[in-house]
C-alpha cells in the first residue's frame, strides 16, 4: 500500500505523498530517544526487580524496545537513502 | 516525570503501610521493594507518554512508511503498557481506581439520550432541507415520517424516549434512499429491537450507499451519514 486513495466526485487523489518532512525527522529522532531512555529503564528494572513477573516482563521489554529502536533507525536511513 | 512525584510518594507510603512493613524486614529489602514499585510506575508511564506521542507522529505523518512504521510502534506500546499494567496489579499493586455508580451512570445515559433525540431532529430537519424541490412527493411522505418522529420526541421521559430512538436506529438507511424507497414504504424494520450488531451493519450500509450511489453530494451525504452515527450510539444505549 503505497499511498491512499480516496475517490471524490469521480476524481482521485493522494493522500500522502512519499515527502519526508523535516517534522517527521524530528518525530522518529525524539522516538529513538525515547525508546533508548524505556530501554535503560527496563534493563535497570530487569536487574532490580525481585518480583519474577516483573523481572521477566522487565527483560522482554528491553529487549522489545531495543528492536523498536532498531526499527527506527532503519526507518531513517531509508529515508535518507530516498531523499540523498 | 515531576508531576506524578508526589503521588507516586504517597502511593509508596500507603503501600508501605498496607503491607505492614515497620521493622520486620530489613531496610535494603524495602528500599528494594519500593525501587521495584517506582521503576514499575516510571515504565508505566514512559510508556504511556509514548503512545500519545506516537499516535500524535501518526496524525502528522507526510510520508506513507514513516506513518506505518509509527503506527505498528503504537500498537506496540499500547500492548506492553497494558500487559504491564496487568502484571502490576497482580503484583506490587496499582492503587485502588474508584469505579463509576450506577445513579451516576443512569444521570449521565438520560441526558446523553436527550442530547441524541435532539441530534436525531437535527439531522432530520437538515437532511429535508438539502433535498430542496426535486422530490416534493418524496418529501412529503417523509414530512409525514418527520411528524411521526416528533411525536415520539415530544413524549416524556421514561419508556417513551425507547420509542423515540426506535426510528433513529434505522436513520443510517434513510438519508438517501438511493432506490426511491421513502417512508414506511422502504424495507426498513422500524418496529424490530435490534441489537448492537445491527446498528453497526445499517451504519456500513449507510456508508457504503453514501459513497455510491450519490456521487454529486458524496460529500454531504457522507458528512451526514458522520453525523447520524452519534445518533446511533445514543440509541444503542437507551436499550
Amino acid at each position: 500500500m503505497g499511498t491512499l486513495s480516496f475517490s471524490q466526485k469521480g476524481g482521485v487523489f493522494r493522500m500522502f505523498n512519499q515527502a519526508v518532512t523535516m517534522k517527521e525527522f524530528s518525530y522518529i529522532s525524539d522516538s529513538i530517544k525515547n525508546e533508548e531512555m524505556l530501554t535503560k529503564l527496563c534493563a535497570q528494572g530487569a536487574v532490580e526487580s525481585q518480583n519474577q513477573g516483573l523481572k521477566q516482563l522487565f527483560a522482554q521489554l528491553c529487549q522489545d524496545h531495543l528492536q523498536n529502536v532498531n526499527l527506527l533507525i532503519n526507518t531513517l536511513q531509508q529515508q535518507s537513502g530516498i531523499t540523498h | 516525570m515531576q508531576p506524578i512525584g508526589g503521588a507516586r510518594q504517597l502511593n509508596q507510603q500507603n503501600f508501605y503501610q498496607q503491607q505492614g512493613y515497620g521493622g520486620q524486614q530489613s531496610p535494603q529489602s524495602m528500599q528494594a521493594h519500593l525501587q521495584e514499585q517506582d521503576v514499575a510506575h516510571l515504565i508505566l508511564s514512559e510508556l504511556k507518554r509514548m503512545a500519545r506521542e506516537y499516535t500524535t507522529a501518526v496524525l502528522e505523518a507526510n510520508n506513507m512508511q514513516t506513518r506505518q512504521t509509527f503506527q505498528f510502534l503504537l500498537q506496540k506500546t499500547i500492548h506492553d503498557q497494558g500487559i504491564l499494567y496487568e502484571v502490576m496489579q497482580q503484583t506490587v499493586g496499582y492503587g485502588e481506581i474508584p469505579t463509576a455508580s450506577q445513579q451516576d451512570i443512569q444521570k449521565e445515559l438520560q441526558k446523553q439520550s436527550q442530547s441524541a433525540s435532539q441530534l436525531y431532529g437535527f439531522v432530520q430537519q437538515n437532511r429535508f432541507g438539502s433535498l430542496g424541490g426535486q422530490n416534493q412527493m418524496q418529501n412529503q411522505m417523509q414530512n409525514q415520517q418527520q411528524n411521526q418522529n416528533f411525536n415520539y420526541n415530544q413524549q416524556p421521559q421514561g419508556m417513551g424516549q425507547q420509542q423515540t430512538f426506535q426510528p433513529t436506529q434505522s436513520q443510517p438507511n434513510s438519508p438517501l434512499f438511493p432506490n426511491g424507497n421513502y417512508g414506511p414504504s422502504s424495507p426498513i424494520n422500524y418496529a424490530s429491537p435490534q441489537a448492537p450488531n445491527s446498528t453497526k451493519s445499517n451504519t456500513t450500509a449507510s456508508e457504503s450507499s453514501a459513497s455510491t450511489s450519490f456521487s454529486d453530494n458524496i460529500e454531504t451525504s457522507t458528512e451526514k451519514a458522520k453525523s447520524s452515527q452519534p445518533t446511533n450510539e445514543g440509541s444503542k444505549y437507551s436499550f
